[in-house]
């Protein structure tokens, strides 16, 4: 028997019932609030399950799903020099991200953060970890400015690719950018302000908000264990 | 493998309103869309069904369907990574425009066997205290700056926030409108009451947004920001969609509040002859 019914599939037997028109009786306030209580608890601990189920580490960035490619690319090194980026080389666990040297704050605190983190790891998993700088304005950022900037606010790599190939890297990590004039003053640039990480095997493992690399010790426990997962 | 979605940072309406399927929302909503239509053909056949069932409520309903698509299944669900104000425009959508909508579109008198277990369930999920505290628990556990850092947080908001709104939000409507009178308690006082409670979470939360001095962005919504919008501009016009999207919910709790008073007081009795 199904439970509901349309009033034209009722019978003449079955006509309205003014009780139950007028609702049922109310229950005890306890046991709302004990049905209340229960329900939230049912909601967060699903939310918590739906989580677990997509990375079964509880990642303080936001994970990808396990078979997101990360995309290689090529440009010009800090040093001038030609350079490739091939994703999950030598095993390498790489932390990517898109900015410019003239950025005033996200970008800068980017580099010095994930420094931190290189110096966080035990001594032998730090060279299995790389900072990846791909400029969003290779217009001004030459190898020499990329340089002096990646060693000011720590070490990294600071890649200059020249566009059109920018966009296509850009479009590869799902990252934007755009060229915004100032009044009075030098053009900045709008981008996407998260830093990927990509394991040794080469694959784009999670992501972080630049709001989120302050808590330091959190994004070491993500590297570690990424680390330890992609050998 | 997969790759991630690309980024347009100027998209226009049109680029907005791109087909991009999300078949976890998509299929529900079909089989849904059409359960209702063989319903609806179904009723017009009996003059009571048609009056119980008029075409007001099926079109309610359909615009409730298109809305819902459009949020969910367009390309504007893949750029609410890229704007905050795209991204609760369609959170807002999802929570105070579809779910009336649909609530509206339900017939008048459907009769649930009141011993059935859908009447069971029905009547637990449309309980007042469990709505509301569903629905605080949505707004604050995943909006509220102390929880962002949160792994749970950031790893299901893409994926199930935009259903918690939708569904949280069913139940908050469907206590304020009523629409199964035979599993929902009467009472204009304590659903107006009730809608009254259940705004302020999303109030409070909008007031944050709207008059936080600094950036107080969600790690799951990127500072980049579409149409060349400031963060703290973003976050602003945010709490302003916020804001806006519920003063239809509390103008209705107090109408409802009114009307149980006028009701209290006796002046809706007839005049005398």
């Amino acid at each position: 028997m199904t439970d509901l019914h349309t009033p034209a599939e009722l019978s003449q037997t079955e006509l309205p019932n003014p009780e139950i028109d007028s609702g049922p009786a109310r229950r005890p306030w306890y046991v709302s609030a004990l049905l209340a209580l229960t329900a939230v608890a049912l909601l967060l601990g699903a939310a918590w399950g739906f989580a677990r189920l997509k990375s079964p580490y509880p990642f303080y960035g936001t994970a990808y799903n396990g078979n997101t490619a990360a995309a290689g690319f090529k440009g010009t090194d800090q040093d001038g020099k030609p350079y490739a980026f091939v994703p999950g080389q030598d095993h390498k666990v790489t932390a990517l991200f898109f900015g410019f040297t003239h950025c005033p704050n996200i970008c800068p605190l980017t580099l010095a953060y994930l420094d931190k983190v290189k110096a966080a790891l035990p001594e032998g998993e730090r060279d299995r970890f790389q900072t990846v700088l791909v400029s969003v304005d290779p217009a001004r950022d030459t190898p020499e400015r990329l340089k002096a900037y990646v060693e000011y606010f720590g070490k990294a790599e600071g890649i200059q690719v020249p566009e059109p190939a920018l966009s296509e890297v850009a479009r590869d990590y799902g990252v934007g950018y755009q060229r915004v004039e100032v009044k009075g003053a030098d053009y900045q640039m709008n981008h996407t302000t998260a830093t990927y990480l990509i394991d040794g095997s080469g694959k784009l493992r999670l992501l972080w908000d630049y709001t989120q690399l302050p808590q330091v010790d959190r994004v070491v426990a993500d590297v570690q264990h990424v680390l330890e997962t992609s050998q | 493998m997969t790759t991630p979605t690309p980024i347009n940072l100027d998209p226009t309406l049109a680029d907005l309103l791109i087909p991009a399927p999300d078949l976890l929302f998509l299929i529900p909503t079909l089989l849904v869309a059409g359960y209702y239509v063989w319903r609806f053909i179904v009723s017009r056949r009996s003059a009571e069904g048609r009056a119980r069932w008029p075409v007001w409520r099926a079109v309610l309903f359909a615009l409730g369907m298109v809305l819902l698509l459009m949020t969910t299944q367009s390309r504007a669900a893949t750029l609410t990574g890229s704007s905050m104000a795209l991204y609760m425009g369609r959170l807002m959508l999802l929570a105070e425009i579809v779910p009336p909508l649909l609530v509206l579109g339900i017939p008048r008198g459907i009769r649930i066997n009141p011993r059935g277990a859908a009447a069971r369930v029905l009547g637990v999920l449309l309980d007042p205290w469990v709505a509301l505290a569903v629905w605080a628990a949505v707004i604050i556990f995943w909006n509220v700056p102390a929880g962002f850092n949160a792994s749970v947080v950031t790893n299901t908001a893409a994926a199930l926030l935009p259903a918690l709104y939708l569904l949280s939000s069913l139940l908050v409507w469907s206590v304020i409108l009523r629409p199964l009178p035979n599993v929902q308690p009467a009472g204009m006082g304590s659903r107006g009451g009730f809608g009254l409670l259940a705004a302020l979470p999303m109030m409070s939360v909008a007031s944050v947004w709207l008059y936080a001095p600094n950036v107080l962005y969600t790690p799951y919504v990127n500072a980049l920001c579409l149409w060349n919008l400031s963060p703290l501009q973003n976050q602003q016009l945010s709490g302003w969609i916020m804001m806006l999207a519920g003063i239809p919910a509390l103008a209705l709790a107090f109408i409802q509040l009114f009307q149980w008073l006028v009701q209290l007081t006796g002046g809706d009795e007839p005049t005398p002859s």
